[in-house]
């Protein structure tokens, strides 16, 4: 399997503070990654340098074996690297629909074409695919933010995807959704991740989604890795339970 | 020129200015140049700017620097202000009453400026979104009671059956 993101040395500091330190990691095609450890560790951080939103201090992030260390969010984009952010960033007085065509339109055509084109830049019938997928039909037509936070979630969710995304970064999908959307976003992730092949990274601190849905884990503790491995082994990791998990 | 304004709004260039507004940062990670449709947005509102100045000159037959000072840059923010901004009708609204409102509160001679900037302050107070602000949270609060009604009568039906 070739990795499909390459993360070598990664380091960001903030005046004094290292938020990240020297993280160097590979995530291969069709692996879904986690990423756990405790608030302030630097998960997020990492997440902003890898997707350019911060400049790294330090290192180098290639994306199928090309550096795009400094490139900006919607450049990495068209290279079919999405993302999700930690609190909720949907558009809320677009309609779910437009949301989802939103998020694919870029990748449709050229500046010329999305102005003179069709108003929904040939996205309509994907986009009603996607609210299908996660079960969102009958709010297609409502403006986003009249939707529960759940729904909202599986929106910003399936914004992600929208673009036919490679490289998918979801930055805690899974906070403030109940145990039965809970459900559902993971059988989407997984769907997803199998039958399209799409490669994620999922931060999150819900350790049973997180040890049920990806294949190989990683943990952050003080701005640096601390273990990786299998579910199973990063669960039994004794610096792993001292650091994060607890008795 | 409106209908041209019109198709720009519904198209996909409209629908990334509105991204651009609501949330840059989250436009940005999914592909929106906002460098680009910021400094189109620009280009646009200067080039709609050059046509009204262009249909001035042969209406007038005259011109000079002199409307153009500062407080007429001011009463078009108003209008898009008080109208609504982010609202297609919004402008049409906001210049309407900029132009009809000193004739209505003729009555009220000198004072009619003052009670135009209360107005306008309650107004922001009340609605930034402007005049089809108000309609618009309106009509949501209306969408929110019927999508409400119709989950109660769900949650009753779901009971029953159980």
């Amino acid at each position: 399997m070739s990795a499909v993101l390459e993360v070598s040395n990664i380091s960001k500091s903030f005046g004094g503070i290292h938020a990240v330190n020297g993280v160097s990691f590979d995530v291969h095609e069709g692996e879904i990654l986690g990423l756990i450890g405790p608030n302030g560790c630097g998960k997020s951080t990492l997440f902003n340098c890898i997707l350019g939103q911060l400049t790294p201090s330090d290192g180098e992030v290639k994306v199928d074996g090309k550096v795009v260390t400094g490139l900006r969010p919607s450049e990495l984009n068209k290279l079919g690297v999405s993302r999700t952010f930690q609190l909720l960033q949907v558009f809320p007085k677009l309609s779910v629909r437009e949301n989802l065509i939103l998020a694919g339109q870029e990748h449709q055509g050229n500046m010329l074409t999305r102005l003179l084109g069709p108003s929904d830049a040939g996205l309509s019938e994907a986009a009603d695919q996607m609210i299908g997928f996660f079960k969102l039909d009958h709010l297609a037509n409502e403006p986003a933010g009249g939707l529960s936070y759940g729904q909202q979630k599986l929106l910003d969710a399936a914004m992600a995807f929208m673009g036919g995304p490679r490289l998918v970064l979801l930055d805690e999908p899974a906070g403030g959704v109940n145990l039965t959307m809970l459900a559902d976003l993971k059988d989407r992730l997984r769907a997803i991740n199998q039958e399209k092949r799409a490669t994620f990274v999922v931060i999150e601190h819900n350790m049973e989604f997180v040890m049920s849905l990806c294949t190989r884990v990683m943990v952050m503790a003080e701005g640096k890795v601390l273990a990786m491995g299998r579910p199973d082994e990063v669960r039994a990791n004794p610096a792993v339970i001292e650091a994060y998990l607890g008795h | 020129m409106s209908l041209a304004v019109w198709w720009l709004i519904r198209s996909p260039w409209g629908r990334a200015f509105v991204a651009l507004r609501e949330n840059p940062v989250r436009a940005l990670s999914l592909g929106i140049d906002t460098r680009r449709y910021t400094l189109m947005a620009f280009a646009i509102g200067s080039a709609l700017g050059g046509v009204a100045g262009a249909l001035y000159a042969p209406l007038t037959q005259y011109v000079d620097p002199v409307p153009f000072q500062l407080s007429l840059s001011l009463d078009l923010l108003m209008m898009v202000i008080v109208g609504g901004a982010g609202f297609f009708f919004g402008p049409f609204l906001g210049a309407m009453i900029a132009v009809l409102l000193p004739e209505w509160l003729r009555f009220t001679q000198g004072y009619y400026l003052m009670i135009y900037a209360v107005a306008v302050i309650a107004l922001l107070i009340y609605s930034p979104t402007g005049i089809l602000g108000i309609l618009d949270r309106f009509m949501a609060e209306r969408r929110t009671k019927a999508a409400s009604a119709q989950r109660a009568v769900a949650k009753a039906k779901l009971e029953v059956t159980l």
